[in-house]
Order: C-alpha cells, then sequence, then structure tokens
C-alpha cells in the first residue's frame, strides 16, 4: 500500500529549506561582517540582504561577490549534512537561489539589475548544484558499518 | 521546493482506498469475480463505456489460468473506492494468505457451490482465516459461486455449513450470498453489501490514502 517515503514529507521538506535558507545568511552575516570589520566599513544589513551593494563600479562589490561564492562553498556543505540526498540537491541549491532572489527583492523594493549580482548568482547555482550532488553521492556511497567489521577481522588476522 | 509542491499536490489530492482480499479454493472463480467487477466498475472500464453502464459481460468464453501469485484491480463503486487483491487459491499457496491479512478491511471469500466433495476444505480454510488475529472486525462476505450451474449447491445448504463458523464470530459482520462470477448475477448486490460494511467499519479499518 503505497505510502509517503518520509523523506519526501512536505513538512521535512519545508523544514529543511528553512534551515537551509537561515545557514546561508548566518553564514554570509559572518563572513561579510568580519570583511566590513578588517576594511573599516560601516556596518549594515543591506550589505547582506539587499542587491544593490553587488556592483562591479566597487571594490567593495567585488568584495561581496567573492565573499557569497565562499557562503555558497559553505551552502554545498549545508545541503550534504541536512538534506544529504544526491536526488534532492539540485532541488534544494536551486530553491536557495529562487527565494534568495525574492529577498533582495523584497527588501530593497526594486528587481536586481546589476549585472555582476546575476553572474554571482549563475556561478553560485552552478557550484551549488554540482558539488552539491557530487558531495552528497560522496556522503551516500561512503562505506559505513562494514568498515568496523573489516577493520576486526584484519585485527584477528594480524595476530 | 519542486519535491515539496509535489508532496502537498499528491496530500490534497489523496483518496480514501480499502483493501479487499478475494480468498477461496483453487477453482473457486475469484479470478472471474475479480475480472467481472474490473470490466464494469474499474476508472478505466467508465471510462472506455463513457458514463454508460453496460451491466456485466459473460465470460463464458473467457480462459482463465489459475492464478500463480496475485490480481490485482481497483474500482469504484457508490463512490467508494476498493482494491480487491484476487490471491491464488491452491493449496500450496494458501501459505501466503496471511502476509495479506494485515492491510486487509474485507475478505471475500469464495466457494464453489458445485463443488460439494471439499465444501468441508472450504470450512477450513475460512475458519483459520477467521481465526487469525488481525482478522477480528473485519468483515467477511462468503459467495456461494456458480449459482448459473444445474448442479450447484442451494444456498441454503451453504449457510448451514458456514452457519457452525459463524456463531464464534458473532462479533461481526458476515453473510452468505449467492453469485454466478461468469455472468455476474448477484455480484452488485454482493459488492453494495460489501462497500456499506466497509464503511460502517471505517473507524475500527480506517481506509488507505492513496
Amino acid at each position: 500500500m503505497a505510502k509517503q517515503s518520509p523523506v519526501l514529507a512536505p513538512k521535512r521538506l519545508f523544514l529543511q529549506i528553512i534551515a537551509l535558507q537561515a545557514s546561508y545568511y548566518a553564514v554570509g552575516l559572518l563572513l561579510i561582517s568580519f570583511a566590513l570589520f578588517v576594511a573599516g566599513v560601516p556596518w549594515g544589513l543591506h550589505y547582506i540582504l539587499s542587491w544593490t551593494d553587488v556592483t562591479a563600479n566597487t571594490s567593495l562589490g567585488w568584495l561581496l561577490t567573492v565573499l557569497w561564492l565562499l557562503d555558497a562553498m559553505f551552502s554545498v556543505l549545508a545541503i550534504v549534512l541536512i538534506v544529504g540526498r544526491s536526488k534532492l540537491a539540485t532541488d534544494f541549491a536551486l530553491t536557495l537561489h529562487l527565494i534568495n532572489l525574492i529577498v533582495v527583492t523584497v527588501y530593497s523594493h526594486s528587481f536586481p539589475t546589476s549585472w555582476l549580482w546575476w553572474v554571482l548568482q549563475v556561478l553560485s547555482s552552478l557550484l551549488t548544484v554540482y558539488a552539491g550532488v557530487w558531495a552528497s553521492q560522496w556522503r551516500e556511497l561512503r562505506k559505513t558499518f562494514f568498515e568496523d567489521y573489516e577493520l576486526v577481522d584484519l585485527e584477528a588476522q594480524n595476530s | 521546493m519542486y519535491h515539496l509542491a509535489r508532496g502537498l499536490y499528491n496530500n490534497l489530492t489523496r483518496r480514501e482506498e480499502y483493501s479487499v482480499l478475494i480468498l477461496g479454493l483453487d477453482n473457486a472463480g475469484k479470478t472471474t469475480l475479480l475480472e467481472q467487477l474490473s470490466q464494469r466498475y474499474s476508472h478505466k472500464a467508465r471510462q472506455q463505456n463513457k458514463g454508460k453502464d453496460p451491466g456485466f459481460a459473460n465470460l463464458k468464453d473467457v480462459d482463465t489460468i489459475p492464478t500463480i501469485g496475485q490480481n490485482m484491480c481497483r474500482i469504484e463503486f457508490n463512490k467508494v473506492w476498493l482494491k480487491f487483491w484476487d490471491l491464488g487459491g491452491q493449496e500450496s499457496l494458501r501459505t501466503l494468505w496471511d502476509g495479506y491479512f494485515n492491510d486487509a478491511h474485507a475478505v471475500v471469500f469464495v466457494v464453489d457451490s458445485t463443488d460439494t466433495a471439499r465444501i468441508e476444505e472450504c470450512r477450513e480454510e475460512l475458519h483459520k482465516i477467521i481465526s487469525t488475529e488481525v482478522m477480528v472486525s473485519t468483515p467477511v462476505l462468503m459467495l456461494a459461486n456458480k449459482q448459473d450451474r444445474d448442479d450447484c449447491m442451494e444456498v441454503e445448504d451453504i449457510k448451514e455449513i458456514f452457519n457452525k463458523i459463524a456463531e464464534n464470530m458473532s462479533a461481526r459482520d458476515s453473510r452468505v450470498l449467492p453469485i454466478s462470477a461468469i455472468d455476474g448475477t448477484g455480484v452488485e448486490d454482493a459488492s453494495e453489501w460489501l462497500v456499506s460494511r466497509i464503511v460502517r467499519n471505517k473507524k475500527y479499518k480506517p481506509p488507505n490514502l492513496v
């Protein structure tokens, strides 16, 4: 009798999306706050939630781009830890960027028009999708409990 | 988000469905009964008939081979969805039946009314089924099949034979009904009884959501 897999339960998926999004902004907050502090720039929430600062005209814009890409790598880690399913990794990675687009649009009251921001999103999406799928697969295909038995056998043979 | 949307959509479009087991000795007519139900009440048949009810088909010329394993069909009767499982009835296959008991909302036990020699075997098999713990509170419908044949036993005689068992299942819904699976006589009444009892028993055996 067809019962839904707990992995695909809507409540679980919803919570995972929230957790992933929260971790994305949390890491972004840490990275950008640190960079602003080091650069001596006064802190502002718009550096994290707005697209207007990610422009090719300023050195800070390029710095933010690099930091967001770095954040994307942490998101790959978050996908593996929170979701851990290679079949779902693409969905979650793209969802992360879609929600981010909505968040920055709402926060800035305008649709992103900075080309660097869009380039960043494309690069970040590609990175999270491919690395996310690869890393999840790596985790799925890893040896698990059989390892211990092998070790026991080897030790028994050596002694 | 795609998987979330799909999951929500699936949850919203789920419908209630009950599982019914068709059991009985080999050559009782279980597969013919399933075929009869499927040809009149399945979703596919309804679409092909375009809303018209053609009644039951005559399956006299249909060759049915002994079932190894199971046949399954989904039907809709009186706006209730039923999933019928027709299991092989040969002696060696009967041990597989109890694997289905947990998920069954009702049992249809088909008896070959012309096979007087094995009526006692029928009684024993039915007794085994209803004395299983998970089958308490499961409605049981006994169908005296092959009523179109001249050499069949009367329903009253069959009732008498099964009455002994029926005494033990006082708390449970059970009934003996005459049918002829091959031309469909009595199949509608049997389905009606089955659906009414299953729905009445909903509290104790809640439907599956599919």
